[in-house]
């Protein structure tokens, strides 16, 4: 059973961009360079390294944990890398959180990367292996392929409409103004959304976050240390991780059941028992703008069907009544995949430190929230609530 | 003596199979540190970096330390001439070379001969035929 609290006490991000000079273990050196004197420690205290970075072919590196090694301060340490697909970046904080609840280590660093620019002409031919060879690969489909079935599975379950999935695309990016390190933040509107390029309908080019190249870290410790460092930790309370099928003609795709049970393990870990009531805000996984509304109802934030309408009132405005996504999410601040989860874990920290500037929910600090990711073939959920 | 190897299946068109690629192409940025190390090579400089906080000088050049983690953005010049640690001998031979006072070495080509324990220079192509890569050195060279 979990032997230990673990707190939270410093998180860094770089910037996010299209195409960084910076190589990937340049990144995860500035991301943990910030995220430790954020925390007052040097990386003479930390015992242990979580690196979490999603496919080899980004970067262009296989091997690409051990490549990171040197940048992400790993060397001579305990040193894991972690993978998750798109859930790697939330899942990164969680397998640093299990090595101080453990009792194994006192100080854990968590570095989520990727470089996702070296990868021509686009990052998403990455994707053109991980589909069935027997069933699917033939097709010659891709990502945006299965995205825009699922987000049409979604709208005709729930008779949603284009405008309303816009709105999430609105909001994140507006939202992403406030943000420093944000790489398509803009004030656009619904007219915007529905007027940019027809990738596969109906997904459309503002309904999707860019490819991009960054790194985020934070410092996990014991209570113990947390108390020697910091009179204002912030508390992992509850973790949660659930893989599918690969298979996903094997699952009703307008429901992330998966994202369920992540959820269900963290809440129950952390006592929450009315999510929407219990928890300030969320950073929900929003690669795309859809997404965010199909993760709102798999985290039991919303009804089945209800997050539309929670949008078009503006509840999840950042001032609204339960705010997602105040960072400016992926859609807003950008999407370099593991980086990209792992920022919202940051949001999360900085939002419950009181940090978040003009982010700050309701222009005050936050006192519990939770960051979510997704990832592999639609088939993984994974959640960490934390506390202030 | 032969040593036998038991296949399964001995051919791909015996049963239901197609041949594929996997399209990737790349275009690596080299870094921060990268461009500066292969920005010196361009100017027959072999850099390393130069940790200010432990004083420990490195190779290969990096923007933080490999043995204290401190940020490294001051490089220096290695006088280029080294000692042969390991060679490999194949088609091409390639030397493993360590420089005085420096932590890490550079692998390139060896031109003639050397024993590992021997001095080696690092010997650049013309000026005027450099570009800024690894290929602007031709390799280590016996001196002596």
């Amino acid at each position: 059973m979990i032997k230990r609290r673990v707190a939270v006490i410093g998180a860094g991000m770089t910037l996010f961009r299209r195409r960084m000079l910076e190589t990937g273990r340049e990144l995860s050196y500035e991301a943990s360079r910030m995220a430790l004197e954020a925390a007052g420690m040097s990386m003479k205290d930390v015992e242990s390294v979580v690196i979490g970075t999603a496919p080899d072919a980004f970067d262009g590196v296989h091997m690409k944990g051990e490549y990171l090694i040197e940048g992400a301060g790993g060397v001579g340490r305990a040193n894991t890398r972690v993978y998750v697909g798109g859930g790697t970046g939330v899942f990164t904080p969680v397998g640093g959180w299990w090595h101080v609840a453990s009792g194994l280590f006192d100080t854990c660093l968590v570095v989520g990367e990727e470089k996702m620019s070296p990868l021509r002409p686009h990052p998403q031919s990455a994707f053109w292996s991980i589909f069935d060879h027997t069933t699917e690969r033939p097709l010659g489909v891709t990502l945006l392929w299965i995205f825009a079935l699922e987000m049409r599975r979604y709208m005709h379950a729930h008779n949603v409409t284009e405008e309303d999935i816009a709105l999430v695309a609105v909001k994140n990016k507006m939202n992403a103004l406030d943000h420093p390190c944000a790489q398509i933040a803009s004030k656009i509107t619904v007219d915007d959304v529905m007027n940019s390029e027809k990738i596969v309908w109906p997904v459309k080019r503002y309904d999707v976050s860019p490819p991009s190249d960054g790194a985020a870290a934070a410092v996990l410790v014991s209570e113990d240390v947390a108390r020697k460092f910091t009179k204002d930790p912030v508390w992992i309370d509850g973790v949660g991780w659930n893989v599918d099928t690969q298979y996903w003609t094997n699952r009703e795709l307008c429901y992330p059941a998966y994202v369920e049970r992540a959820a269900r393990m963290a809440y129950k870990m952390a006592k929450i028992e009315d999510p929407r009531r219990q928890l300030d805000f969320a950073e929900v996984y929003d690669p795309f703008d859809y997404k965010e509304l199909h993760h709102m109802e798999g985290l039991l934030l919303a009804k089945k069907g209800e997050a539309p309408r929670l949008t078009r009132e503006g509840v999840t405005q950042r001032n609204g009544e339960f705010p997602v996504n105040p960072s400016g999410g992926l859609l807003g601040v950008g999407n370099p995949i593991a980086a990209a989860g792992m920022m919202k874990v940051c949001e999360v920290f900085w939002q419950l430190r009181g940090e978040a500037g003009r982010r700050q929910v309701r222009g005050k600090r936050a006192e519990r929230g939770l960051a979510q990711a997704w990832g592999d073939l639609l088939q993984c959920g994974t959640v960490i609530t934390m506390k202030g | 003596m032969n040593v036998p190897i038991t296949e399964r299946l001995a051919a791909g068109s015996e049963v239901r199979a197609w041949e594929d690629t996997i399209p990737f192409r790349y275009e690596y940025t080299a870094g921060v540190a990268g461009e500066k190390f292969l920005r010196g090579l361009r100017d027959g400089e072999i850099l390393a970096g130069l940790c200010p906080s432990c004083g420990l000088t490195s190779l290969p050049l990096r923007m933080y330390c490999v043995d204290c983690y401190a940020e490294v953005t001051k490089s220096v010049r290695v006088r280029p001439a080294g000692v042969v640690r390991a060679l490999a001998r194949g088609a091409r031979t390639f030397a493993y070379v360590e420089f005085d006072g420096v932590k890490g070495g550079l692998v390139h080509t060896l031109i003639g001969s050397a024993r590992v324990g021997s001095r080696v220079v690092v010997r650049f192509r013309p000026k005027r035929q450099r570009v800024g890569a690894l290929s602007d050195v031709l390799g280590f060279e016996r001196s002596g």
